[in-house]
């Protein structure tokens, strides 16, 4: 199935088994876009990848419906409640926009490991750890409200940036798989949760109110609380500000720094970017750890901005649908934010499906729909590529027979 | 006490099975040279059709094709994607696992299904030995499927032309293909394989041992089962220890509560086989040697 031609690697993503591995040969290099990248103009590839995103965008947004009308579902109706519990209802942008934070921290951090070629794919246990760590500073440790905020949120990141150091050093050290190392990891941290709120030396709710003794803890004080903005008669916490600093100042260190090359650097190439002095260890397990502190800042935001209680289930799906987010950016920094609004909007348009007598797990398909339909206009290139290169191949054969 | 240690081996064998018919499949993708994270996804989506198919037609033998017939689908995807498109291999993982809990999650509240039936064959004489009678010889009767199935891996990979060709791809995809082995095909060959097994752990999670499906039901066992290769350092005798040591792990929530134990907390127990998996690779991976071209692309003229 290998064309004549060179192939195309998928857009931005690092070749897979770019993880840098001491001791093993180096892996092959791959030509990017190759012989037809180099004869075509760069515009014409852009506007034909644009237009191939469009299209696969508009048939997730067709099957999504088909789908919807197979189990006896009106689309039409499904888009209109979505739409009200996103946008159009009072308050509606609000809850989206705070929905948005949590789900573009977890990109942005996974933006930022996949860039290194470290696979960060436990980011669900890594936001409900930094959840948990918010919530022992703010729950137990004294001090004036606006300095528990502060101290929650980088206890956070510290939870969530330790939970994915443990893969980084295990990586380190011992050889372990990250991949596989953060999603084992994953499952632990709801189980670690799960204890420390049900025992009352720790974080159980012992007020009155928890008369059942819910696994749960106390509800954060309202001063703990992240502060509210109003904007056009929408409430958003001040975490909504945050993540699009946050996100722009990583998007330019990622595009200008030479972090950021070096990052990119250990993605494309490990073996390379070693004998360019790149220590895989430092940069790319601390691309790993970043990584965590993101989706646990993403945790904190929640438990502080809008959660305000500790349970198990506290990651609530931030950790796996961020990831998607990432992926459906395709890795770049500044498409984090406007698909993670899109998540939201799914997100908190789910709820108004219930009148609709559609299942609010329908916008799970749709989101992976999406997904998929990202993943296919490099998939498409790559085809296309293969053809046009043996076209031209053909040609310039000819050429020589007639020479 | 010897009740006792029936109670905890009886579910070891279940679920080790469970994570070996899963394991077996990984095996010979990993072998291949391709780690694919969709198991998880083809178990689960094996499950629903396992269970669907079972509710429908009142068999549970179509059910468990029609479960293996799923994990295929997901298979040729995960297979088309990465190794004839060119994406990379995780990225497609992570999206087909996604698919599939979205998909089987959506679909499980729209249609209603009655429970899967649950046969058990005992087999007669053996089944009273004592200790592990009830174990080895009293199970749901797909259990037994786990001996021809690793039975086969094992003859299909280490003795067979394909087997050979399978483990070239997976050591020196530029070799194999200079020696005129077609390497892509040979990696998609390997996942269609990993698919049909991991289809055939979903449905013996649906109909044989749990007799239905619930939302996101695999919860995590297609990762302990990719886990279970690495520990034991791609190979097959490896790869059965940790799935039973995995299984194990897993079946003491079940039955530590059952044999009188109960001030053990049951986070603890339900977070063990993910922290012995990852304990397991602390202390075994970086022993193994892995296929060399593990998770590496290939394309002719690139290297």
């Amino acid at each position: 199935m290998t064309g004549a031609g060179p192939d195309s690697p998928g857009g931005a993503l690092p070749a897979a088994g770019a993880q840098p591995d001491a001791g093993s040969p180096p892996p092959p290099v791959r030509q990017d876009s190759g012989l037809v990248g180099a004869v075509e103009p760069a515009s014409r590839r852009l506007a034909l990848q644009t237009g191939l995103f469009a299209v696969f965008f508009a048939g997730a947004v067709v099957i999504s419906g088909g789908l919807v009308a197979s189990v006896g579902g009106s689309p039409t109706e499904v888009l209109d409640a979505l739409l009200d519990g996103s946008l159009r209802s009072p308050g509606a942008w609000g809850r989206t926009l705070v929905e948005m934070v949590p789900l573009a921290l977890v990109g942005l951090g996974v933006v930022v490991a996949f860039r290194a070629g470290y696979y960060n794919i436990g980011t669900e246990g890594q936001v409900a750890m930094g959840a948990l760590g918010a919530a022992v500073v703010v729950l137990k440790a004294p001090g004036p409200a606006w300095m528990l905020i502060g101290l929650g949120l980088a206890a956070s990141a510290a939870a969530g940036g330790f939970w994915a150091g443990l893969a980084a050093v295990a990586h380190a050290r011992r050889r372990v798989d990250v991949l596989i190392s953060t999603l084992l990891l994953t499952f632990v941290a709801p189980n670690i949760i799960l204890f420390v709120v049900a025992r009352d030396y720790l974080l159980l709710d012992t007020t009155e109110a928890n008369t059942r003794r819910a696994s749960q803890s106390e509800r954060l004080p309202d001063s703990t609380h992240l502060p509210d903005l109003e904007l056009f008669g929408n409430t958003v916490h001040i975490g909504v500000l945050a993540a699009v600093l946050i996100v722009a100042a990583v998007a330019f260190l990622l595009a200008r720094s030479v972090w950021g090359l070096k990052l990119r650097m250990l993605g494309r190439n490990s073996q390379t970017a070693r004998r360019a002095g790149v220590r895989p260890g430092v940069v790319g397990g601390g691309a790993l750890v970043i990584s965590g502190a993101a989706a646990g800042l993403a945790g904190g935001m929640f438990l502080t901005g809008a959660a305000f209680r500790l349970q198990n289930l506290i990651a609530n799906d931030f950790g796996w649908h961020g990831l998607l987010v990432a992926l459906v950016a395709r890795l770049n920094p500044v498409g984090v934010l406007p698909v993670a609004f899109f998540f939201a909007s799914l997100r908190t348009g789910s709820g108004f499906l219930t009148a609709t007598g559609i299942s609010r797990t329908v916008t799970d398909v749709v989101q992976a729909l999406f997904v998929v339909a990202a993943l296919l206009p490099a998939a498409v290139m790559v085809i296309r590529d293969r053809r046009v290169a043996r076209r031209l191949a053909l040609r310039s054969a000819a050429d020589a027979e007639v020479g | 006490m010897i009740a006792d240690l029936e109670t905890i081996i009886e579910p070891t064998i279940r679920l080790a099975v469970l994570l070996l018919f899963a394991a077996l499949g990984e095996y010979v993708a990993e072998r291949a040279g391709t780690i694919n994270i969709s198991l998880e996804g083809m178990m689960l989506c094996g499950a629903y059709a396992a269970a669907l198919t079972a509710s429908e037609t009142g068999s549970p033998v179509l059910g468990a094709m029609a479960g293996m017939g799923a994990g295929l689908v997901v298979a040729a995807m995960q297979a088309h994607l990465s190794h004839q498109l060119d994406v990379n291999q995780f990225v497609v993982g992570i999206a087909l696992s996604a698919f599939a809990i979205g998909v089987t999650t959506f679909l499980f509240t729209e249609i209603e299904m009655t429970g899967g039936i649950l046969h058990v064959v005992e087999i007669p004489v053996l089944v009273d030995i004592p200790l592990i009678g009830e174990a080895l010889f009293g199970q749901p009767w797909p259990t037994y499927l786990i001996v021809p199935a690793a039975a086969a891996v094992w003859w299909a990979v280490q003795r067979t032309g394909w087997g050979l060709e399978v483990r070239a791809v997976g050591e020196n995809p530029a070799a194999a293909d200079v020696s005129g082995v077609p390497v892509l095909a040979r990696r998609r060959q390997a996942i269609y394989v990993c698919g049909l097994l991991a289809g055939l752990s979903g449905s013996y999670l649906a109909v044989g041992l749990v007799g239905g499906f619930s939302q996101n039901m695999t919860a995590g066992k297609g990762f302990i089962a990719i886990a279970a290769v690495l520990f034991g350092g791609w190979r097959l005798w490896g790869t059965i220890a940790g799935a039973l040591l995995f299984g194990f792990a897993d079946a003491l929530a079940v039955a530590l509560p059952a044999v009188g134990i109960e001030n053990v907390p049951g986070a603890f127990l339900d977070s063990m086989p993910f922290v012995l998996a990852f304990a397991g690779l602390l202390v075994f991976a970086a022993r193994a040697r892995k296929p060399d071209a593990l998770a590496e692309p290939f394309s002719r003229g690139a290297a």
